[in-house]
């Protein structure tokens, strides 16, 4: 029975820690006299209170004191808006946030950090404080659908200012203020309007309090940074699961050519997701568009491929373009073997043996391999002439262009045309003949001093012999 | 009376240590070997010199005109490849060549006594040569420059106290984005050049005054007149046929091997196997190996008494005495430069076989 009496004390003594809140805010509504006053005053002054009514903060008994500062039990007016009561009217400026800070600690000190917050600090007029985005009296929880940092109005919250182009130039003349029109039309956009809640909004990549400028390498947005904020979403295989979509993007990535040129060689216009995909307008490049995207950066290859078979033939088969033979997230680095019918040739892919494409690309394999053998032999005759001390300056000036004329060779593979192919990589043999006629001649010429060299040593001897002919009949020991 | 005896020995005295010429006799028969390789020294020297006034000709200071001022003598001056590579050889077996001087002159203990300021300037002289040589390796500019320079500061720096005056002072800047190649130019033409003249007069002043002053001792007292040559025709048929030999093998190393311009220095170059000896320095590149392998406690002073026991040793020996009347004993010293040769010997095999120099 004692026992009884005990489970009974000890559950009262829990639920009365877990209710107090509550019972204190109420307390503290019955006994708040800011309210009370406010409430049955007009205008400007009435409406705080009437807001507050529904804030978060109020429900959770958090006085007008607790901002404002004065005291907020006592009736006389004068006594509880008292300066010596620690009362500070309306906060205003940089001051707002030490406010909020005083509960809000994290959130404060992170602000601080950001890009928005910096400027608090000094005396620079303020960028924005906490009131911007989350509002004054009637703050609700930030997953309240009526939050101003809730889904779709925290989109509209933040271009409130950054679409504001006229504002926005105050701060920096460059910075663009098309983000919202290009978000509506972007996949992640038109997903939030319509109210999913999964979909990302202006926070999920730029953050929220901590927010960094574009170029600050710590910044979530940071060109480096992008694949990884990308992939909190596109690599979650659970969370991507209702979209359909493949989540092993940012492996493939790391593994290409572009993955290893922005973290290996760390290459700073080396490109990220939002190159292919856009920041603010991100959607999936559609079969038609590939080629241009990619021809962005690799101009040439997008012209040839353009004028090449290939363009409507994938067309037809509703195929993406340059995805084709070089993939998507996990390009590889294009070597000469993608060329022919080897294993690891890609036009064998579609190119069936004795077809007239099967033909060329063998042709255009057998042709680059037979001249890249030569470029080889050339490099190292040139260099064994250089290290005997011979001029090859325009022996290597020539070989240096050849390495030209095989990225054209290699670009023009783009074109499926042979005779052009053909071409390009006879004015490579032409060119390795003239550098090789040069070393050629370097190391003839090398040899040539050779036996001007025995003269002089023969010459000498004779001259030798005589000298040490002579000390003997001297009489005398050489040594 | 006594001061009478003692004026009279000292008349005597300072005719027979008397600078004379006349006589035109030098000892041969024990001193040979010396004067040869003193010779072969001299001879060095004067390809040295003569090839580095050519080249100064046509050479120009600067990290932006250096490298291409040289490219233009070996690739466009007549025999300018031939004057380029005889400088480089020349220069490097002048340190050889001291070097092996010196270790006969310890193996017949020709460091004692009168000859002991002899033996100090010649040391001195070896040191301003590599000096000589290390700047001279610095001037052409090419990748190898650029890594000779970036060790030889990270190795100065490492010396306790006096590493970053020593940078300073030596090659004005250890960075080598603000490298200044006249200052290591002027230093090669000009205050290297002047300093080893001047020690080298010393140097043959000293030695002209010790052999002449032996010689007239040995007149008067008549002895060893047999092993006396005359200055012309013996000695200088001697010396042509020095010269003709070194001259050929300078010529045919210079074509067989000869110096390449190779790549302008570039601040980005990364060598793949850093900077490798050439193959006459092979032993002293794998004596520091061998101290990598030991951690050495204070590793820096550890490094810098290991190169400057044997230096400071070298300028101490001729002063080194058991006591009063004794000096070290000459068999000591013949038998460490026995060891110390055979020790060379073998770290140069030893590195040959590693691979680990060009």
């Amino acid at each position: 029975m004692i026992n009884f009496y005990c489970l009974i004390i000890f559950f009262s003594a829990c639920g009365s820690l877990l209710f107090d809140q509550n019972i204190f805010s109420q307390n503290n509504f019955n006994n708040d006299q800011c309210l009370i006053c406010h409430e049955v005053l007009d205008g400007k002054f009435k409406k705080p209170a009437d807001l507050f009514k529904n804030d978060i903060h109020h429900l959770k008994g958090v006085t007008c004191a607790d901002c404002h500062g004065g005291i907020s039990t006592e009736e006389d007016q004068d006594k509880a808006m008292d300066s010596s009561a620690g009362f500070i009217g309306v906060p205003k400026g940089r001051y707002i946030n030490n406010v909020c800070g005083k509960c809000h600690k994290k959130e404060a000190n992170a602000f601080l950090k950001s890009f928005h917050g910096s400027d608090t600090k000094g005396k620079q007029p303020i960028i924005v404080n906490c009131i911007v985005c989350h509002g004054i009296h009637n703050i609700v929880p930030v997953k309240n659908k009526n939050s101003a940092v809730n889904g779709a109005n925290i989109v509209n919250k933040c271009s409130g200012c950054h679409n504001n182009a006229s504002f926005m130039k105050k701060f920096n003349p460059k910075i663009r203020s098309d983000q919202l029109k290009n978000y509506k039309l972007s996949k992640h956009g038109k997903n939030v309007f319509k109210g999913d809640s999964k979909s990302p909004t202006c926070a999920t990549c730029h953050g929220n309090h901590d927010i960094k400028r574009v170029d600050d390498p710590e910044s979530l947005v940071y060109h480096k940074n992008i694949p990884n904020t990308c992939n909190k979403c596109h690599g979650d295989s659970l969370y991507m699961k209702n979209y359909n979509i493949p989540t092993n993007q940012l492996e493939e990535f790391k593994k290409s050519v572009h993955g290893i040129a922005l973290y290996e060689k760390e290459v700073s216009n080396a490109p990220n997701c939002t190159n292919c995909h856009d920041n603010h307008g991100a959607v999936v490049p559609e079969v038609t568009s590939v080629s241009r995207i990619c021809g962005k950066c690799h101009e040439k290859n997008h012209e040839y491929f353009e004028g090449s078979p290939h363009k409507n033939a994938f067309l037809k088969e509703n195929k993406n373009d340059c995805v084709v033979c070089h993939g998507n997230h996990g390009i590889n680095k294009p070597g000469d073997e993608m060329l022919g019918a080897g294993d690891k040739s890609v036009c064998i892919k579609c190119h069936l043996p004795d077809d007239k494409g099967y033909v060329a690309a063998v042709k255009m394999k057998l042709m680059i391999d037979s001249l890249m053998k030569i470029v080889e032999t050339a490099n190292q005759s040139l260099f064994r002439a250089e290290q005997l001390g011979m001029d090859v300056s325009e022996g290597k000036f020539e070989w240096n262009e050849i390495n030209e004329i095989l990225m054209l060779a290699r670009t023009e593979t783009h074109t499926a045309n042979t005779d052009k192919f053909i071409n390009t990589i006879n004015s490579g043999f032409r060119l390795i003949e003239r550098a090789d006629k040069i070393s050629e001649n370097a190391e003839n010429d090398f040899h040539e001093r050779k036996y001007w060299l025995a003269l002089s040593i023969f010459s000498s001897l004779i001259v030798v012999t005589g000298v040490v002919l002579k000390i003997r009949k001297l009489n005398r020991k050489f040594i | 009376m006594l001061n009478n005896t003692d004026s009279e020995s000292k008349k005597e005295n300072s005719e027979v240590g008397r600078f004379d010429l006349k006589s035109g006799f030098i000892l041969w028969e024990r001193n040979k070997i010396c004067y040869y390789s003193a010779a072969v020294y001299f001879v060095l020297l004067f390809f040295a010199v003569f090839t580095g006034l050519l080249l100064f000709l046509f050479y120009k200071d600067g990290t932006g005109y250096a490298h291409e001022s040289v490219e233009y003598i070996v690739y466009n001056v007549k025999f300018g490849w031939l004057i380029h590579a005889v400088h480089k050889w020349a220069a490097h077996f002048a340190v050889i060549s001291a070097f092996v001087h010196i270790m006969i002159m310890l193996f017949y203990n020709r460091y004692i006594d009168n000859r002991r300021f002899i033996f100090i300037t010649f040391i001195l002289l070896l040191f301003v040569l590599i000096f000589f040589v290390y700047t001279g390796s610095i001037l052409p500019w090419n990748n190898e420059a650029l890594l000779i320079f970036k060790e030889s500061t990270d190795v100065l720096s490492n010396l306790p106290v006096m590493g970053d005056i020593l940078i300073r002072v030596l090659i004005s800047s250890p960075d080598t984005m603000n490298l200044d190649l006249n200052y290591i130019y002027k230093a090669h033409i000009f205050i290297l050049p002047v300093i080893f003249f001047l020690i080298l007069a010393i140097h043959i002043v000293l030695l002209i005054n010790h052999e002449y002053s032996k010689i007239n001792k040995n007149n008067f007292a008549g002895e060893n007149n047999g092993s006396k040559i005359h200055v012309y025709p013996d000695l200088v048929l001697r010396l042509f046929i020095v010269f003709l030999v070194l001259s050929n093998i300078l010529f045919a190393l210079s074509v067989v091997f000869p110096n390449p311009v190779n790549m302008k220095a570039d601040y980005l170059f990364q060598s793949a196997t850093g900077l490798l000896p050439a193959w006459y320095f092979i032993f002293i590149y794998q004596f520091g190996r061998f101290f990598e392998y030991i951690n050495l406690p204070g590793k820096n002073i550890s490094y810098s008494i290991i190169v400057f026991i044997p230096v400071i040793l070298l300028f101490i020996l001729p002063f080194l005495r058991y006591n009063k009347y004794k000096s070290i004993p000459g068999k000591l010293v013949k038998y460490s430069v026995i060891i110390l040769l055979i020790f060379i010997l073998f770290l140069t095999v030893f590195g040959y076989f590693t691979g680990d120099y060009y």
